[in-house]
C-alpha cells in the first residue's frame, strides 16, 4: 500500500511539473492582421499600396513584375517573396495562407512618393514634405498607424525612401 | 525499526527512480526528433557522436554547414573537419560553441562565417531552439541560452526542454518513438548535401541602411572569440561565404577586414570574386589567388583590397576555380549545392593547407572512420543524383516535386510555419522582417 501511494505521489509529481511548466511564448499565430489606422501609402499609377496590406490584390493590379525573387527562411518554411517592379520593389510576408505587403523600397528616380519625393532629392525637401522629425542628418524616419516611412540621406542626397510594415504581434 | 527504516529509504529511492525514468522518458520523447523534417535541428548534436579530433571545426549559420564538405576537404587534402553550424546562429552561440568545443578537442583552425554580426541582440526563440537544445547541458548552454533569450522564454526550459515540449503530446508521431533513444545522422561532418539546382535568376534590390556600423555587442564576442583562439593556440580564420544573398555591404566587409588587420587574423570574403558572366546575366565568381598568411597569422582578402592584395592581376588571372550560380546553387543564391560546396571547400582546403601545417594522419582507426564516412557521403551523393534524374527532384528527402511547389507558392501555403512542424509549436519571428 505505501509503495502504492510512493507511486501516486511520484506520478501526482509528473503531472505537476508538467501542468506548471507552461509554454514559454503564446503559441497562438495571430488569425489575420487586423488594422486600426491606415498608414503610409505609396501609389503606383492607380495602385494604393499600403504596408500590411494584404498582397494579393496588390500584385494583380501591379501586372508582371520585371523580376521576382523567393527569399526562404533558413529551416523553416516560411518565404517571404520579393517583387520588382519599375522604380520600386515590394516585399510580403505571410501569415498563415496569407501574403501580406511588407515593405516597399524605391530603388531609383523614375517613380517618386505620392507627395513628390525622389532618390537624389535635396535632404530639406524631406522635412518641407513631411513636417519636422527626430533625425540624425541621415536617418528621417515617421510613423504613423501601422506604417513606418523612412528615408536615408547619404552624400547630401536622399539615398533610400521606404514603406516598412510594422508587424502585428506575433 | 530498523528494518521498517530500510524499507521506507527503499520504497523512497524507488519512487525517485520511477519518476526519474519517467521524466528522462517523456523529455525524450516530446522532444523534436528533426529527422524527416527541419533537419538543421539536429546538427548541434551531431557533433557529439564524434570520435576522432578535427583539424578544422567551422562554425557559424547556414553558410557553413551548407556551403562546405568536410569530406571532399578530407579527400583532396587530407584534412578532418567538423561543422559546427546551426540556422541563424548567433554571435554568442557560436562563441560559446567554440569554447565548448575546446573541452572536447583542440583544432588547428576555427573558421567563423561573420554574416551574424549583423545581429546584436537575440532574435527568434525558433532559431535558439536549433542552435541551443541539441548542445549537451553544460556551462557553456547555459551561457549561451542567457545570452540568447528573446523576451518570455525561460532559462529553465532550456536545461528541461520538456518544459517547453510538453505541449506536443497531441502532435507526438511514430518518428518520436522511433528516435527516442537515437538518431539517425543527418549530416556528413555538419554539412547538409543538396545536390538539386536552382539557378540565379536575379537578386534584390539592395536597400542602402542608415548605419552600417556592427554592434557592441556583437564586436564583444568577436573580440572573446579572438581571445579564446589566440589564449588556446587556435588559428581564427573570419570568412565571408559566397552566398550572394542576403546582402553583405562594403561597409561591413569593411568593418571586418579592418578588425582582422588589427588582431592579426586572417579575413576571406568569398564574393571578392564576384562577376556577370559574358552572357550579362549570370552570377560567377571567379576565385582569385589569396594572400599567404603572414607570420604575424594574418591575412585579409576583402573586396576592397582585390589586387595588390591578393597577389596582383598576374595572380588573379590564375585558375582557381569558379562559382557559377546557374548551376551551383540550390535556392537562387542564398546557399551552394553540392557541387558549389565542393568548388568552394576545395578552393579553400588549398589556402589551408597552403598555409597551415597539418600533421599527415596515419592512425588506422581514423582512417577507417573517414573512409566510412566518404562511402556514407557518396552514396548520398549518388542517390541525390539518381533521384534528381528519376524524378526531376530529391523526393526522399524531403524537397517537394517542382509543379507541387510552385502550386504552393501561388496559392500562398508556404508558411507551413513550425507550428505546423515536428518542433513543435515554436513561432518563426523572420528576423528579415525587422525595419
Amino acid at each position: 500500500m505505501k509503495k502504492f501511494t510512493a507511486m501516486l505521489i511520484a506520478a501526482l509529481m509528473l503531472v505537476t511539473l508538467f501542468a506548471c511548466g507552461g509554454d514559454a511564448t503564446d503559441d497562438n499565430p495571430p488569425a489575420g492582421n487586423v488594422k486600426t489606422e491606415k498608414g503610409f501609402c505609396f501609389v503606383s499609377g492607380e495602385t494604393e499600396i499600403y504596408p500590411n496590406d494584404e498582397a494579393a490584390a496588390v500584385i494583380e493590379a501591379l501586372g508582371e513584375p520585371k523580376s521576382y525573387f523567393e527569399d526562404p527562411a533558413c529551416a523553416f518554411d516560411g518565404v517571404d517573396k520579393v517583387y520588382t517592379y519599375g522604380g520600386f520593389q515590394l516585399r510580403t510576408y505571410t501569415i498563415g495562407e496569407t501574403d501580406y505587403v511588407f515593405r516597399v523600397d524605391i530603388i531609383d528616380d523614375t517613380v517618386a512618393t505620392p507627395e513628390g519625393l525622389e532618390i537624389g532629392a535635396d535632404p530639406a525637401k524631406i522635412t518641407e514634405l513631411y513636417g519636422e522629425v527626430e533625425n540624425d542628418g541621415v536617418l528621417y524616419k515617421y510613423t504613423k498607424g501601422d506604417s513606418t516611412f523612412s528615408v536615408v540621406v547619404k552624400d547630401g542626397a536622399v539615398a533610400s525612401i521606404s514603406y516598412v510594415a510594422v508587424l502585428p504581434e506575433a | 525499526m530498523k528494518k521498517q527504516t530500510t524499507k521506507r529509504i527503499l520504497a523512497a529511492v524507488m519512487a525517485a527512480c520511477i519518476w526519474a525514468g519517467s521524466f528522462i522518458f517523456l523529455q525524450g520523447l516530446f522532444m523534436p526528433k528533426y529527422m524527416s523534417e527541419i533537419p538543421e535541428g539536429a546538427l548541434i548534436a551531431e557533433y557529439y557522436k564524434e570520435t576522432t579530433p578535427h583539424d578544422v571545426v567551422f562554425v557559424g549559420d547556414c553558410e557553413v554547414y551548407e556551403n562546405f564538405s568536410p569530406v571532399t576537404l578530407w579527400e583532396k587534402y587530407g584534412i578532418t573537419s567538423f561543422i559546427r553550424g546551426s540556422a541563424q546562429q548567433l554571435m554568442w552561440q557560436s562563441y560559446y560553441l567554440m569554447e565548448e568545443t575546446l573541452k572536447y578537442e583542440k583544432p588547428k583552425v576555427f573558421v567563423f562565417n561573420v554574416l551574424a554580426m549583423q545581429y546584436d541582440t537575440p532574435q527568434s526563440e525558433a532559431y535558439n531552439r536549433l542552435n541551443i537544445d541539441g548542445m549537451r547541458l553544460s556551462a557553456q548552454k547555459i551561457k549561451s541560452a542567457k545570452a540568447s533569450m528573446t523576451e518570455g522564454e525561460d532559462l529553465l526550459s532550456y536545461v528541461f526542454p520538456i518544459l517547453r515540449y510538453h505541449s506536443r503530446w497531441n502532435d507526438i508521431k511514430a518518428e518520436d518513438f522511433k528516435y527516442i533513444i537515437a538518431r539517425d545522422k543527418v549530416s556528413h561532418n555538419g554539412f547538409l548535401m543538396r545536390a538539386d539546382v536552382k539557378a540565379v535568376d536575379s537578386i534584390p534590390y539592395v536597400v542602402p541602411l542608415a548605419d552600417y556600423q556592427f554592434g557592441e555587442n556583437s564586436y564583444k564576442y568577436l573580440d572573446m572569440m579572438t581571445k579564446l583562439c589566440k589564449d588556446n593556440g587556435v588559428e581564427l580564420i573570419l570568412i565571408k561565404a559566397p552566398s550572394l544573398y542576403p546582402a553583405w555591404y562594403d561597409e561591413w566587409d569593411e568593418q571586418m577586414a579592418q578588425y582582422a588587420k588589427e588582431n592579426d587574423l586572417t579575413y576571406i570574403n568569398f564574393l571578392s570574386g564576384l562577376t556577370t558572366a559574358e552572357d550579362g546575366k549570370t552570377q560567377v565568381i571567379n576565385f582569385p589567388s589569396l594572400p599567404a598568411v603572414g607570420e604575424d597569422g594574418a591575412a585579409v582578402s576583402s573586396s576592397d583590397m582585390p589586387s595588390s592584395d591578393t597577389g596582383g592581376e598576374e595572380q588573379k588571372a590564375q585558375d582557381n576555380g569558379s562559382l557559377d550560380f546557374s548551376v551551383d546553387t540550390y535556392d537562387m543564391g542564398l546557399h551552394l549545392n553540392l557541387s558549389g560546396a565542393e568548388k568552394l571547400t576545395e578552393y579553400f582546403g588549398k589556402f589551408l593547407s597552403e598555409n597551415y601545417e597539418f600533421k599527415p594522419h596515419t592512425d588506422e582507426d581514423l582512417l577507417l572512420i573517414w573512409e566510412e564516412k566518404v562511402n556514407t557521403y557518396n552514396q548520398m551523393k549518388a542517390d541525390q543524383y539518381r533521384e534528381l534524374e528519376e524524378y526531376g527532384y530529391l523526393k526522399s528527402f524531403g524537397a517537394k516535386p517542382p509543379k507541387e511547389a510552385e502550386k504552393e507558392l501561388s496559392s500562398g501555403d508556404l508558411n507551413k510555419s513550425e507550428n505546423d512542424l515536428s518542433s513543435g509549436d515554436l513561432k518563426k519571428e523572420n528576423t528579415e522582417i525587422s525595419d
